[in-house]
Parts: structure tokens; C-alpha cells; sequence
């Protein structure tokens, strides 16, 4: 079907026509993160350089002789795709620069790995793009745990999750730690933009893939993603699932500008309790009523802080949060 | 032709990166590879080399960075020693897998533990398996010669592997020698521009780094393997083109005073020199010994090799570095299988010296040469052995 | 597979391996009809007793399969008998729906819930 065919159904029209990552891809049914990458990668288009962490995404993505991918793609190793990304950033400088390749071209560079690929193994070498100011996108698509070699867990996964390394038992409620917020080490750097964003908020995720696009220096996103298969949960809830997180303050959906201007984008009218979250994913099935309102209580902190923080970066009516 | 000046060794490498023009360097200072790295950041800094030096924080990322822009289609460069190459390791495997023609400088020095700065063999010993394209230089000379000819044998179409050329940490790297450096002019004619066969590049996507299914790794792996045997060849006319060119001429094994010999010493990197001294110390004496060193490692000559040999009543190897647990240090690994079917097979005696940086005299070599003459004369073979412990 | 997606052979000889393992054909991976792993798919009710289809199209941005194209209702194969029978609904047989490409539609049933009018069913295939 061709760009005009997809003007007949009002949100097609939202979105930029043509697929960069292709049917026929190997996610399991219902997986949010895959949304995602579709999503992101439609807003960025073709003149994109993909260079990804070994992980979900890259092995349904790219099992010899099939690619889902329909522009250049790279992969090397699980904790370097920043240090890739910024190489090949590099590379397109120089020989641009040098007159090799056309000046004129704008290329954009991604990094992509999940939250394990990021958050732990991968963070050494975020850090470093990151300082060093590469012209590029690093994308973390978040499915809360080391999804691909067996729902093992990660500094992403939240307290309470029960995974393969952090099961819930007789003696241990699951993760026993706090998730590690990578937004705000990442805005700690300094870039000019840093943010949340999720599938179930589709118009918004696009637009911060296009804001980040058009951002010069490094941009740091942050997706939620959904998996159906780590958490238990039915195959058709990864959006559901995911507008919950946000009106739970799970996953709360913001930005932050230059290391420091926060701008919450989703305030839930009304916030829901935690349980209405939690509740249909098995991962959280053995959690009590205690710990789950001492989570929600520092969730709802956390979430209150950042509107704190968005009423003191001097937001004025007509500022539109930054440069376009 | 250049004038003769002195020159440090790191720099005169360094000196030759930038006439190489090369697009990006992404490396993390590691002793003693300290100057080549600092030397190239000045020349980029003064805008002398147009590159993009990439400042990363850690070697992982460093090799990580220049697989990202070799696959980008960029003239990569980068060096390293020790710690920091067996840090890089994981991805070692894959640049030459990816057929990136990544060069590299190992500035060799010893791997911890105890840590130790100093030169021994041990780091390059790690990187056998790796797929790349791996030579030795024994002085500055060499080193500004082996720079040129690296770029020239990766990037070849033919070739497109990644490249290590070998420096000893201090006693080379930091050595002033007399050194010619080529002319621009001269760098131009002898190596092309890069022109890769595939890259990223969104005008041509394509997926590189896929997954390697149980269909498909073995004839992966056997390409690669292939790859390093058809290089040889290449890597033998690029150092006749170079001859032509700059009027020096390199083997993959080179040879010093093999005629009439019954003891031939083997020997890899700046060692080579002291035992060229030995050989003309002994000769003088009347012993039969002549030396073999081992310019490229690897893809390994075999044919050149055994061709040296011929004649040879014995070997003494020597190691700058142990293989713990093993049969034997890792150039006397190779050098025996290199011999094992072969129907003239000459004694051979092992040695692992100068492991850590402990200086490698010529008595050493005088150790080791009467040692295989005992064997020679029908006396019993000793076990590989260090022969500089203190016992 | 399709047979008329370019991709490379799945038992190539060491030569025929393009350098670097390296997959030359992009997209190539829409020669694998993951359709086959669904249960069950997806029928859309472009006109319903209450509502059916509004073709507010948010089925083709949520399917994380990208599988949901965009037709005329005619090319969908749905009854147009009961269009006919609710010409109020304003949906002709020319009008642009959408429609899930069953080659490579998983199942996921992401489409069935977030649907605002309910309108798409999941249907139980036949074995």
C-alpha cells in the first residue's frame, strides 16, 4: 500500500508513511518494544543509521539472511552500541567534513539497546557518548529486565518484580531494589534533551523521536515497552498496561531540557492506584498489600517532585519547552 | 625520500598515522602507548591531520568506536597495549568478522598480574585467534614502514581485515633512532583511497552483524579463514611495492646469516636486533648459528618458514611470553605445528625470556644457542623452560 | 516464505556468504509469514448495530507488527450486503479501511481492545 492509501484512515495520517522496520520480524505477539522501534524509526525515516545492542530487538530483528530492518543497521556487541553510534557519528563528520561524503546530507545516528544493554552493561559507554556531545540518538527501549536470554533481572527491573535472578520466594519479595532512573543520569551529562516516552502514548513517543532528530548534540529517549512475555500478562495489553503505568506514576512521561528544565507532558487527571496496575501482570502476583502501597507512595513522591521541578524551570505560557 | 632524522619511535608511528590521512582515531591512553595517541592528538589539534579523534572512555569503546566508523566507511585508526588490548578483546572478534580494515598499534607490554608496564609478548599472544592481520617491528624504521603498509593490506578488496603491527613497549616505542619519513607525495601513490565494498550508508541499507545462525557460522568462519590465507599474497606485494617505492624491503620471515648454520635462533620484534649481535658475536667465534625472525604473525607463513629452515640441525625459540599450563610458549606452539608433518623436522629448544620487561642480553642468547647445541650433539632435550628465573 | 521477497540463500556456500556475514537485502525479513504463528485474527465490523468502524485508524499505529494496512472496503472481502442495509453509516464499498495482512498478523489482539468502538473481533482459525 502506498503513502496516499494510508491518508483514508484519520491517524495514519499522523504518522510518516513509510515503514522502516518491516513486517515479518520475530517479536513475540504483542510485544510493546517492537511497537515502539516501529514507531520511533516511521517519525526518523530513511536517512537513518541504526547501530544496536545485542538484545530483544536485535535478534528477532536480524536472524541471517532476514532483516526487518530497511535502512543501514549495525550490530557489534551488547554494551558498546553508543561507543558504535559514536563512531560511526564520528566517521560521517570526518568524511564529510573532508568532502567524501555530501556535505549537504543529514544523516541521523541512533544508538539503540534495552535496559539491560543500557542500564548496566551498557552504561560505561552511554556515559561517554553522551559527554563526548556525538550528534546522535541513544534510544533505551525498557522492558524492565534482560528479556532475551530468559526474563533475567536488571537495574530497570522495579522493586517487587519477580524475574528468573530476582524470583519472588519464601524468602525475598522479587527485586529488591529501587529502578535506576537512566533519564536522569543521562540528563545529568548535560545534554540538550533527555525523556520519557511510551508506545501507549504514540503522537507523543513520535514527536519526541522527531524533537530529538532535529536536537544537534546528544538525545537521550526512554521507552517503556511492554513485554507480554517477561511479565505475564496477556498478549494484547501493552498499551493498556502502559497508559496505566503513566496514570499509576510507574512510568511517569516527561522531558528535560539541558540538563535541568522539566516539562511533565502526560498529568493524569486523576491518578490511579498501583494495583490497578500491577494487577494483571503475573510478575507482581505474590506482592502484599504493604509493599505495594510503600511502593506506590515513593512512586507518587517521585512523581510530585517532578512537577516540583517543572513548576520551578519558569515555564512561561508561550514557551514551547525548547527549540524545535 | 625523506631526510634521516631522529625520532622517537611512538612519535615517527604517530607522524605516519597523519600522512596516512586517516578520518577517525578513537583511543584510550594506555603505557606505553601513551605518545603515539598524545603525539596524534597535537597534529589534529593544530588542524595539520583533518580527523575526527575520538576521546573515549575505555578500549572496549574504543575498538567499539572504530568498528562504528570503519563500517561507516572512514579510515579508522587506533593503538593500544596490556590491559587495554585484552579489554578490547571481545571486540576484536568481531571487527575482523565484520571485515572492517581497522589499524592497529599494539605497543606490546605485559599483562597483569602482577601488573607490570613493561615489554613482554603476553598482550599480542591473547589476540591469536582473533582473525587479524598481525606483523612485528623491530625498530622505529620498521614501525614508520609497517604503519604505511598496514593501511595498504587492509584496505586492499582483496583483503579487508583489520590489521595489528607490533612495537616493543619501551625499548622500541620510546626509543630515539634514525628514521626516514615518506613524503605526502609518496604516501599517496603507495596507498589509494579507502573505497569500501559495503558500508553504511542510506542510499544502499543493509544489516550488517546479523545473526549468525548454526546454518551459516562455520562457512562465516572458513570465509574469515580464507580471507587471512589470500591475504598473504597481498600483504607479500605490498611490501614489493614498497620496496619499489622506498627502496626497503620486508619478508614475512626475515633471515640473517642462515648459510651453513646448524642453530638457527627464532625470534619476533625488537629482540631480534640483540640476537642479530649474538649471531655476529658467535660467528666470529665459529659457532654455526644464523637467525630467523618472524616478521608476520599471522596470517602465519608456513611455506616461508619451513623454507628457512632447511638445513637446520636445530631451533632455539624464543618466547617473550609463557603460555601457563601449556606444551609450551606460544611461537614454540606454533612453529611446532608448523613442523610436525613435515619430513625434515630439526630439533627444537624452547626458551621463554625478557617476560615483564627483564632485559634479554646477548649472553642470554649464547645460553640458549649452546643449550641447542647439546641437544644437537644427541644430549637430552630440556623442558621448555624460563631461563631467567632466579631459582 | 513469499517467494517473491529478494533474500539471500538460508544454506549458502562460504562463498556465496556476502563479506562480513553481511545481509544485503533490506526488509528481507517480510518473506517470513509470522501470520502462521496466530491462532486467531482479527475481523473488523466496518458497520456494526451500534457502531462499527470510525476509521479513526489507531489499529494501524498500535499493531506492533505494522500488518495493518489500509483497503477499500470491497478489497477486504467484508459482506457488503450489510453496508447496504445501514447507509446512514456514511461507509461506501470505495471507502478506505483498515485490514490486518493475515501473512503476517501474530494474534496479539492489541487492535481488539484499544479499538475506541469495539468494532474488530477476534476470530478463532479453523485447524
Amino acid at each position: 500500500m502506498g503513502a496516499e492509501d494510508l491518508l483514508g484512515v484519520f491517524s495514519a495520517r499522523l504518522m510518516k508513511p513509510s515503514e522502516s522496520v518491516v513486517s515479518g520480524h520475530r517479536a513475540c505477539q504483542g510485544c510493546g518494544e517492537v511497537l515502539a522501534m516501529r514507531l520511533i524509526h516511521k517519525e526518523l525515516g530513511r536517512n537513518t543509521i541504526v547501530c544496536s545492542a545485542t538484545g530483544c530487538m536485535e535478534i528477532i530483528s536480524s536472524s541471517y539472511p532476514d532483516t526487518a530492518w530497511d535502512v543501514p543497521w549495525l550490530h557489534v556487541a551488547f554494551e558498546n552500541a553508543a561507543a558504535v553510534a559514536s563512531g560511526a557519528e564520528a566517521a560521517y563528520k570526518a568524511m564529510k567534513r573532508k568532502k567524501r561524503f555530501d556535505p549537504g546530507k543529514k544523516v541521523t545516528f541512533v544508538g539503540m539497546g534495552g535496559d539491560g544493554g543500557t542500564a548496566d552493561i551498557g552504561l560505561q559507554a552511554l556515559s561517554g557518548a553522551l559527554e563526548r556531545g556525538h550528534d546522535m540518538i541513544y534510544v533505551c527501549y525498557d522492558n524492565e529486565a534482560y528479556m532475551n536470554t530468559g526474563i533475567q533481572r536488571s537495574s530497570s527491573t522495579p522493586l517487587g518484580a519477580a524475574t528468573t535472578t530476582s524470583p519472588a520466594g519464601k524468602k525475598s519479595i522479587g527485586q529488591k531494589t529501587w529502578k535506576k532512573n537512566i533519564t536522569e543520569i543521562a540528563a545529568a551529562h548535560g545534554i540538550p534533551y533527555a525523556a520519557t516516552a511510551s508506545p501507549s502514548y504514540p503522537f507523543d513517543l513520535m514527536e519526541k523521536a522527531r524533537r530529538a532528530a532535529s536536537t544537534p548534540g546528544p538525545c537521550y529517549l526512554h521507552v517503556y515497552a511492554c513485554c507480554p512475555t517477561g511479565w505475564r500478562c496477556a498478549s494484547d495489553l501493552a498499551i493498556e498496561l502502559g497508559r496505566l503505568a503513566t496514570q499509576t506514576c510507574a512510568f511517569p512521561i516527561y522531558e528535560i531540557f539541558d540538563g535541568h528544565k522539566v516539562r511533565v507532558n502526560v498529568k493524569p487527571e486523576r491518578l490511579r492506584p498501583l494495583k490497578d496496575y500491577l494487577s494483571s501482570q503475573g510478575r507482581f502476583r505474590h506482592l502484599d498489600d504493604e509493599t505495594i502501597g510503600e511502593v506506590e507512595a515513593r512512586l507518587r513522591q517521585w512523581y510530585e517532585r517532578l512537577l516540583t521541578r517543572e513548576a520551578q524551570s519558569g515555564w512561561d505560557d508561550e514557551s514551547d519547552g525548547g527549540q524545535h | 625520500m625523506g631526510k634521516r632524522i631522529g625520532m622517537e619511535a611512538s612519535i615517527a608511528v604517530a607522524e605516519t598515522v597523519a600522512l596516512c590521512d586517516v578520518d577517525v582515531i578513537a583511543a584510550y591512553p594506555i603505557t606505553p602507548q601513551t605518545h603515539i595517541v598524545e603525539h596524534l592528538s597535537e597534529i589534529v589539534a593544530d588542524g595539520e591531520l583533518d580527523a575526527e579523534f575520538i576521546p573515549v572512555e575505555s578500549e572496549h569503546s574504543a575498538m567499539s568506536s572504530c568498528v562504528g566508523s570503519s563500517a561507516a566507511g572512514a579510515r579508522t585508526f587506533t593503538a593500544t597495549a596490556s590491559q587495554g588490548l585484552v579489554l578490547m578483546h571481545e571486540i576484536n572478534y568481531i571487527a575482523s568478522a565484520l571485515r572492517l580494515p581497522i589499524v592497529m598499534c599494539v605497543v606490546d607490554r605485559s599483562l597483569s598480574g602482577p601488573i607490570s608496564i613493561w615489554n613482554d609478548h603476553s598482550d599480542i599472544m591473547s589476540e591469536r585467534d582473533t582473525g587479524w592481520i598481525q606483523t612485528f617491528a623491530e625498530n622505529a624504521q620498521e614501525a614508520v614502514d609497517l604503519t604505511l603498509h598496514s593501511f595498504r593490506v587492509a584496505e586492499d578488496l582483496g583483503v579487508l581485515l583489520p590489521v595489528t603491527f607490533n612495537l616493543d613497549g619501551f625499548i622500541l616505542s620510546h626509543m630515539i633512532e634514525p628514521v626516514i619519513l615518506p613524503e605526502r607525495e609518496e604516501v599517496e601513490r603507495y596507498l589509494p583511497n579507502y573505497e569500501p565494498k559495503i558500508r553504511l550508508d542510506v542510499d544502499q541499507p543493509l544489516t550488517m552483524g546479523p545473526v549468525g545462525v548454526p546454518a551459516i557460522y562455520t562457512e562465516a568462519k572458513f570465509a574469515q579463514e580464507m580471507a587471512l590465507r589470500d591475504a598473504l599474497p597481498v600483504i607479500e606485494k605490498a611490501w614489493d611495492e614498497f620496496e619499489e617505492l622506498f627502496g626497503r624491503r620486508y619478508h614475512p620471515i626475515e633471515t640473517y646469516r642462515l648459510e651453513g648454520a646448524d642453530v638457527a635462533l627464532v625470534t619476533m620484534g625488537s629482540i631480534g636486533e640483540t640476537a642479530m649481535t649474538y649471531v655476529d658475536q658467535a660467528r666470529d667465534a665459529g659457532i654455526k648459528v644464523g637467525l630467523i625472525r618472524i616478521r608476520l604473525w599471522r596470517p602465519f607463513p608456513k611455506k616461508a618458514f619451513l623454507e628457512a629452515t632447511k638445513g637446520i640441525k636445530g631451533l632455539a625459540i624464543v618466547d617473550r611470553c609463557a603460555s601457563l599450563g601449556g606444551v609450551g610458549g606460544p611461537v614454540a606452539l606454533e612453529l611446532k605445528g608448523a613442523l610436525y608433518n613435515q619430513d625434515h623436522r630439526p630439533r627444537v629448544v624452547e626458551f621463554q625470556v625478557g617476560l615483564g620487561g627483564r632485559d634479554v642480553p646477548v649472553q642470554d642468547f649464547d645460553r640458549m644457542v649452546q643449550s641447542t647445541l647439546a641437544v644437537i650433539a644427541g644430549g637430552p632435550l630440556p623442558e621448555p623452560r624460563f631461563l631467567q628465573v632466579r631459582e | 516464505m513469499t517467494a517473491d521477497v529478494k533474500r539471500q540463500s538460508d544454506f549458502p556456500t562460504w562463498r556465496e556468504l556476502a563479506i562480513g556475514s553481511a545481509v544485503v537485502y533490506s526488509g528481507s525479513a517480510r518473506a517470513l509469514k509470522t501470520g502462521d504463528w496466530a491462532s486467531s485474527h482479527p475481523v473488523w465490523h466496518y458497520v456494526g448495530e451500534a457502531t462499527g468502524c470510525i476509521q479513526c485508524g489507531l489499529c494501524t499505529v498500535y499493531c506492533p507488527e505494522g500488518c495493518i494496512a489500509v483497503k477499500t472496503i470491497d478489497e477486504t472481502g467484508y459482506d457488503l450486503a450489510l453496508l447496504e442495509r445501514r447507509p446512514a453509516s456514511g461507509i461506501t464499498p470505495g471507502s478506505l479501511v483498515p485490514a490486518a495482512n493475515l501473512d503476517y498478523c501474530k494474534g496479539c489482539g492489541i487492535c481488539v481492545r484499544e479499538c475506541p468502538t469495539r468494532c474488530i473481533e477476534m476470530v478463532a482459525e479453523e485447524l
